[in-house]
Order: structure tokens, then sequence, then C-alpha cells
């Protein structure tokens, strides 16, 4: 199991005070600096391998998240994200939770099996309502290796809450192009929007080298450079205008 | 942006079946007629009143496989587009309207009197029901189509999708919380999430419910229908991208596209509230497959 430590929370200070510096500075909303809100919970960015699951032990299931196990956002239908390894899992799931443990939301899909990057989006049109602000949300994300015995699924958790932005943001949104809102996101401590905008300008834009260069600070604004150059899968690679497949997207 | 893609996917495989109104021009007050396609499937056997989970393969087909036959040869050639939609002699069991509520239901203000358990009233506000043409099946050019309902004003502890694939094993399921308001919902598959898109011509079944008693979900007040994705043809495509955005829903209708057709006229309305012309697309593809009386409700 992995728990945070001591050591961990090292980390944490440290990049808390390495952040409130980088604030100070003006030309932070140039870098993809993440700067982390104060505060850290229980949680679990990776999920490695133990007894009779789909992992090797080398193999991390990882929550494209800050190692505070929490992260910002101001969407009220914000996106998560995770790196999947190369594993044949049954399905993966995710799980989300009011501050009271009442269930909102549960998802479970098949997976092809690929490694890489993928992303789930709360609902936004199903009649779910949105993520209030200033609460806090717990949510846990598992691969289903044993459908009888989940005890040893990896899985990941932590926690989200949605903040209203305050004016100095919303300006600087407003006013800033698509390509440059997931620095001020970052700079902003906002994790969740800071991914996704720059996800989506990664999927837009397939080709271009400055977007996988910012995902790859990002990620190592957060210590998951080891994750940094993994592809998304699903998608765009998945669907073609082409005559398609009858077995597109399957695993082999 | 992925979904220009998807965009351009969803033009492509429209034209996969249709083909057929390439000769006339489309008046946009006619054009929002959903043609359905003709699948050619065994009888429709009965209203489909089978409750959630026993439910495995079409009836009528023993075969041990569904044998779909391709939408474009089915498909006559002398049928006419713009026609006015006229339900199939073949269908696929499902349902679309919930059945008659029960004790215990979670609707609100609904009206036991007029409604009789599988004898519900067409196109009911007050009931739960699914934006399907009446036989129950849907094409789509998408690999992670998007579905509709409409939700009466409910107590329900949450709304659930399941999706099944043709072996019937369970693909995809969802569970949400929700406001209990009445409206249009919808949900859409997720792209992004490492879930396989859906098959080229593999004909996959799905159930919507509200859960009204978690402890107990024979309480569950539910829908369910058939959902296929096609293959697209060439020559859509440039049909498509000569066709102003605002006109291609008309062309997904019209190929029997009835989720790409939907979705394209959700997306408009939820673009540009105010847009007249889309609410009234919007009305014209539900009164053409009976459900005009549903078309006012409020779209999520």
């Amino acid at each position: 199991m992995h728990r945070p430590s001591l050591l961990k929370w090292f980390a944490v200070s440290l990049m808390l005070s390495v952040g409130i510096w980088l604030v100070a500075l003006p030309t932070v909303t140039l870098a993809q600096q993440y700067i982390p809100p104060q505060r850290g919970l229980p949680g679990r960015r990776e999920g490695g391998g133990t007894r009779g699951d789909c992992l090797s032990s080398s193999q991390r299931l990882t929550a494209l998240m800050p190692d505070t196990n929490f992260g910002k956002t101001i969407a009220e239908y914000p996106t998560f994200f995770w790196y999947i390894p190369d594993v044949q899992p049954q399905a993966a799931e995710f799980v989300l939770l009011d501050e009271n443990d009442n269930e909102l939301h549960r998802t479970r899909f098949q997976v092809t099996g690929d490694s890489g990057v993928i992303s789930l989006s709360l609902p936004e049109t199903a009649g779910m309502p949105p993520l209030e602000v200033g609460k806090d949300y717990h949510w846990y994300f598992s691969l289903v290796c044993d459908d009888v015995d989940r005890s040893g699924d990896p899985y990941t958790e932590g926690w989200i809450q949605r903040v209203e932005p305050d004016a100095a943001l919303i300006a600087r949104l407003e006013t800033a192009t698509a390509r440059d809102r997931p620095a001020i996101y970052a700079a902003a401590g906002i994790w969740h929007d800071a991914l996704a905008s720059l996800a989506d300008l990664r999927r837009a834009n397939p080709q271009n080298a400055t977007f996988v260069r910012e995902w790859r600070t990002l990620l190592g604004s957060v210590e998951l450079a080891n994750v940094a150059d993994q592809p998304f899968v699903s998608c765009c690679e998945q669907v073609s205008i082409q005559p398609l497949s009858s077995h597109l997207g399957t695993s082999p | 942006m992925c979904c220009d893609r998807l965009r351009l996917i969803r033009i492509a495989a429209c034209l996969a079946t249709s083909g057929l109104w390439l000769n006339g021009g489309l008046p946009s007050a006619l054009a929002q007629q959903y043609v359905p396609p003709d699948l050619g499937l065994p009888e429709r056997l009965g209203d489909g009143g089978t409750r959630l989970g026993n439910f495995g393969r079409p009836p009528g087909s023993d075969a041990p496989a569904i044998e779909l036959p391709q939408l474009e040869q089915q498909r006559s050639p002398a049928q006419p587009a713009r026609g006015r939609y006229t339900p199939p002699a073949s269908g696929l069991p499902g349902r679309r309207e919930a059945g008659g509520t029960r004790s215990g239901s979670c609707i609100n203000n609904s009206q036991p009197e007029n409604l009789q358990p599988d004898d519900p009233q067409p196109g009911d506000s007050q009931n739960l029901v699914a934006l399907m043409p009446p036989d129950n099946y849907g094409g789509t050019v998408t690999g992670y189509p998007t579905l509709f309902w409409q939700v009466p004003s409910n107590q329900a502890a949450a709304i659930e999708l399941i999706l099944f694939d043709e072996a019937d094993n369970e693909i995809y399921r969802t569970q949400l919380q929700i406001t209990g308001e009445a409206g249009i919902v919808s949900l859409t598959l997720p792209a992004h999430a490492g879930m396989p898109p859906l098959e080229v011509g593999e004909l996959y079944r799905w159930s919507f419910s509200l859960i009204c008693d978690s402890g107990d979900r024979s309480a569950d007040i539910y829908t369910e229908g058939w959902i296929q994705r096609v293959e697209p043809a060439p020559d859509l495509i440039a049909q498509l991208e000569a066709t102003a955005e605002s006109d291609r829903p008309a062309i997904y209708a019209a190929a029997g596209l009835w989720h790409d057709a939907l979705s394209a006229i959700a997306e408009q309305r939820r673009a540009d509230p105010e847009d007249v012309a889309a609410s009234a697309r919007w009305h014209n593809l539900l009164e053409s497959v009976g459900l005009g009386a549903i078309a006012d409700a409020p779209l999520n």
C-alpha cells in the first residue's frame, strides 16, 4: 500500500514555498507550473500491484493530480485524468462521493486495455446537479481485475473542490487565448482545469510540440514526469472516417 | 479538437445509409422527418413489457447471432426521404415509455388512473420516455453516441444507464444522483476514458431507469431500446460538408441516423437557447416519431 508519508508532506510544503515564490514572479503565467493550494488530504495517487490483481509490480495506475491528493476546479462538471498501464482489466470504475460519503455518481465500463492517459468528465446534461462551490468531494478510480474479489483491484483516490474564481482570475481568463489558459489555471492552483484545458489543446492539435512540452512541464511540476510522455488513449486514434474496421478499438 | 473530427465522422457516416435524398433539395420545414431504416428484423413481439435483466437476445432470433442486414441494402431507394414517419412493420422489442406507475413510484404528480401497466399514454409528459423512434431502434455513425430521455419530475434516488453488447455483456453502466426536475436529459458514452467505441454493425441494447428505491430495483421505472453504429459511405461526407451545419440534422434524420439527428439539434439548442429555428427542428423531429407531446420539455 502506498500511503502519504512524512517525506511526502515535506515535499508538499517544499513545493508550496517554491510555489509562493513563483507567484511573486511576473513571468509566472508563461510557465505551466502548478501552484498547489495549501492543503492535503489522505488519498492515493498511485495504485500499485498487489496480490492477485492485473498489474505487475512495476506498473502503477496513476491519478494525474498533485500529490496532495487534492485538486481544485472552477467547473461545474470537471474532468479527471489517469494514466492506465498496459493491463487487461475487466473494466474501469469511477465513483464520486460527497463529503458525507453519499454516492453521487458511479460509472463502470469496459476498457481497451491500451496504456496511456484517459479522462472522464462528470456528465453535464444528465440532470446531475453541478458540484457545489466550497464542498469537498471524494472520488475513487479503480481497475476491475477480478470481478468476484475486488479487494485486489488497483485503485486511486483523491479529493476535488469546486471554487468560485475571483474577479481577477475571471478577468485574466476572459482576456486570455485558449492556449494561455492552462498556465493561468495552473498559477491559480486550479489543477483540474489546467490539465483539462491543456488536454483539449493537445487533442485538437496533436502535432503541436509546444502543448506536448507544456503538458510535460505541468505534470513535472507535480512530480509526475514518469507519466508525462504517455499518449492519450481512445478517441481520435480509434475513430476514423476512412473505412472502419469492425474491430476498431477492441483489444487484440 | 477531437470533437471536430467526431463531427466530421458523423458527417461522414451519415452518408452511409442515405444516398437517397441526394436528388432533391430539402425544404427546411420538412427537413426534420426521421426516416427509419428498415432492418428486416423479426416481427415485433408485443410491447416489450419485460423487466430489467430478463431480456436477452431479441425474440425471434433463435439463430446463433442476430443477422443484421446492411442498412443500405435494406433501404428501398423508392422510399421518400421527406415522407412522414411511418411505424415499420418490424421492430425490436423494447420499451420507449416506462410502464404504468405502481405504488411506490417516485414520479411526482403522476396520474395512476390514466396509466395502466404496460399501456402508457403515448408521449406522456409525466412519464419516463426515451427519445426514440417507436421501433426502439436508433442508428448512429459515432463510436460514442448520445442518448436522450424525458425525465418527469421525480424523487428518484438516481438514474442508471446500462449498455449491453450483442452477447449481452454489460459494457457500460453509469449511475447518477439527479436533481429530480422534469426535462430532457442526455448521456454520452465517454470518448476519452479508454472505453472502446461502439463497433460498426453490432447491435447494442440499452436500458435506462429511474431508480426509485435502491433497495428494491423491481420498483425501477425504466425504458429500453437498441442502438447500432453504422459505417459511413464516402459520398455522404461531401454531402454533409456542402451542407450548412444547421441543416445537417435533416440529413441524419433522412438517413435513419436517429441519435445523430437528435444530438445535432440538441447541440444547436444548447449553443443558442433562443434559436427558434433549432427549436422548430427539434419539434418536427420528435413529432415525426410520435413524440410531439414532449417536444416542449426543457432541454438540460
